[in-house]
């Protein structure tokens, strides 16, 4: 399945689309989360003390199977309690180096291509401007956190098995104390559900970084930036507010989605906590950043169709 | 004739310069025609405004559409290449290939690999990885398998050498051309494609100075190498321009017949260039 999704069909504009996106980009698509989770699977092993002792609590040393030996009962029950927020909080370093990859990635989208000329070939393609830049915006928003999904996936099923050796000899089951806990299904559709509204909430900070990335006629990155920094500051001074600031604090960081997972009080990671992310559509600041969003796609697209050259 | 391109008071404005002056153009069907003009005269301008590439003002009609509005539709029936080198450097040869099928339904792979087994260009490499020739030589198999209408070719033979040029404006008559295609060229090598034009435009600051066929340029223009005791007797005639080379003086004569050129001395066809230059110099 996987080898025909990636593999061209004869005529099929937006597939193909998706396809340029994967073969330009795959350093953002699949090498990064690849070469983090190897990373992390890497010092995982290092832990667990094939290579002598690497765990260092108050100047002792232990390995892994020590550590888990030295577990209390109680201390068993808390991780049995907190197996799926161990899990979730493992993939974390994937999830942060990915979201590099989509700022990065949005900032040079529609600025390469003016660079090397290329877009002189894209447009003597028949696609249409906006089929080339929803192609895109699907690439940063869905794609790329989709593929690191499956790599963070990936990863916990390897922890929950490295896990489990470091039981063995100890009286702790790997049964009762990882897999019976570990919900992974539930993991990943909260994981898939937290992406796609990342995505939605992000919305207009990915629209922004693509409008400068179809007009900037160099360095997108100090174009996104600086005028955002001297408006802040701007605002700062002569207003005395931080609208644009708590705007992009609002749009930027997944604090605002998950105050409402916390705020429903519920204490564990269940097909519930997925419903409430989404309930944070309910919140006025969504709908805005969704507008502001549009609009700037819209510029997106009416540039890139006049400025070509 | 059918009318596929028309283009009435075509202007475009680079702020204060003006790049297109009020052109008045129209291209049937059928028909090479060669746009020749000076770096800088419009050439690249005017294939924009047709390929919905820029913004212009006035009207232009191309195939029955509105070029800058329907750029992806009537790319469908156009394929273009660009004097300057446009295959992204990250992209595959067999990947463009695959991209070009993917949204071109007129798109023939058979085509395609058929024109590339013909050169040494490997299909797994990456178009960084090619020389400048190589690079063209994809960019022309990829354009030439598409089924279009309308095929606009600026510079495409930069950076090959003379053999490739040759076999490449062999196979764009040979395999290529019908009377259901037009081919739009622009070239600084004119005498490369004198042969193979049927119309001809000069473009210059912007305006259309000439728009003929090449029968009535072949017609109408002629160069005479008078015997030296018949030079007096040829400058009498009025001619357009004379130059002197190596010694020889030639003469260049607009609506004269050809029969009594003949009585001065020897009579041949002027080159387009020496054409070109010979509207230019007379501005």
């Amino acid at each position: 399945m996987l080898a025909s999704l990636i593999k061209t069909t004869g005529y099929n504009p937006f597939k193909t689309l998706m396809l340029r996106e994967y073969w330009e980009n795959r350093r953002a698509i699949f090498t990064t989360p690849l070469v983090i989770t190897a990373i992390s699977m890497t010092l995982i092993i290092i832990s667990m003390g094939i290579f002598g002792r690497s765990i260092h609590i108050d100047g002792e040393s232990f390995t892994l199977n020590e550590f888990i030996a030295n577990t209390s009962e109680q201390e068993a029950q808390d991780v049995k309690n907190h197996i799926n927020y161990l899990l979730l909080g493992s993939s974390a370093p994937i999830m942060i180096g990915v979201w590099f990859c989509m700022i990065f990635t949005a900032l040079s989208s529609l600025y390469d291509e003016r660079k090397d000329n290329s877009i002189l070939f894209w447009k003597s393609m028949p696609v249409s401007d906006t089929q080339t830049i929803l192609s895109k915006l699907l690439t940063i928003t869905l794609v790329i956190p989709l593929v690191a999904i499956a790599f963070a996936f990936i990863f916990q099923i390897f922890l929950l098995i490295v896990g489990s050796f470091a039981t063995i000899g100890t009286e702790h089951s790997a049964w009762d104390l990882l897999w019976s806990s570990a919900n992974l299904p539930v993991l990943i559709l909260n994981e898939v559900v937290f992406m796609i509204m990342y995505g939605l909430w992000a919305l207009p900070i990915f629209a922004w970084l693509m409008l400068v990335s179809v007009f900037a006629k160099r360095s997108p990155l100090v174009l996104a930036t600086v005028p955002i920094v001297l408006i802040a500051l701007f605002e700062r001074i002569f207003f005395r507010s931080e609208y644009l600031l708590n705007f992009i604090d609002t749009h930027l960081s997944p604090a605002q989605m998950l105050n409402h997972v916390m705020n429903s009080n519920t204490n564990s990671i269940n097909t519930l906590s997925s419903l409430n992310i989404i309930k944070s559509a309910a919140d006025h600041n969504f709908w805005i950043g969704l507008s502001v969003a549009a609009a700037m796609l819209y510029a997106t697209i009416l540039i890139r169709r006049r400025n070509s050259l | 004739m059918t009318n596929i391109i028309t283009a009435r008071n075509l202007s475009k404005n680079y702020g204060s310069f003006q790049a297109l002056k009020n052109v008045d153009l129209t291209v049937e069907k059928g028909q090479i025609i060669g746009i020749i003009g000076a770096n800088g005269a419009g050439k690249t301008t005017l294939l924009n405004s047709i390929l919905g590439l820029s913004a212009y003002e006035g009207e232009l009609e191309v195939l029955g559409m509105n070029p800058y509005r329907q750029r992806d539709e009537l790319m469908k029936e156009i394929s273009f290449i660009s004097d300057v080198a446009t295959l992204p450097k990250w992209i595959k040869v067999s990947e463009a290939i695959d991209f070009v099928e993917g949204v071109h339904k007129n798109f023939d792979r058979t085509k395609a690999l058929g024109f590339l087994s013909g050169t040494n260009v490997p299909l797994d490499k990456k178009i960084g990885k090619l020389s400048k020739g190589m690079i063209v030589q994809v960019h022309l198999a990829l354009i030439m398998s598409i089924d279009a209408k309308i095929l606009v070719l600026d510079e495409p033979t930069l950076g090959l050498d003379i053999m490739y040029r040759k076999k490449f404006y062999h196979q764009l008559l040979e395999d290529y051309f019908d009377d259901e295609r037009t081919i739009i060229i622009t070239t600084h090598q004119v005498d490369e494609i004198e042969n193979i034009l049927s119309q001809v435009v000069f473009i210059r600051d912007g305006r259309i100075m000439l728009k003929a066929s090449m029968e009535d340029i072949n017609d109408q223009w002629l160069v005479l190498n008078p015997t030296p005791e018949n030079i007096e007797a040829a400058r009498a005639l009025s001619p357009i321009s004379e130059r002197k080379t190596l010694g020889r003086v030639s003469f260049i004569f607009k609506d004269k017949s050809r029969d009594d050129l003949k009585k001065l001395g020897d009579v041949s066809q002027l080159s387009l260039s020496d054409l070109f230059v010979t509207l230019m110099d007379g501005e």
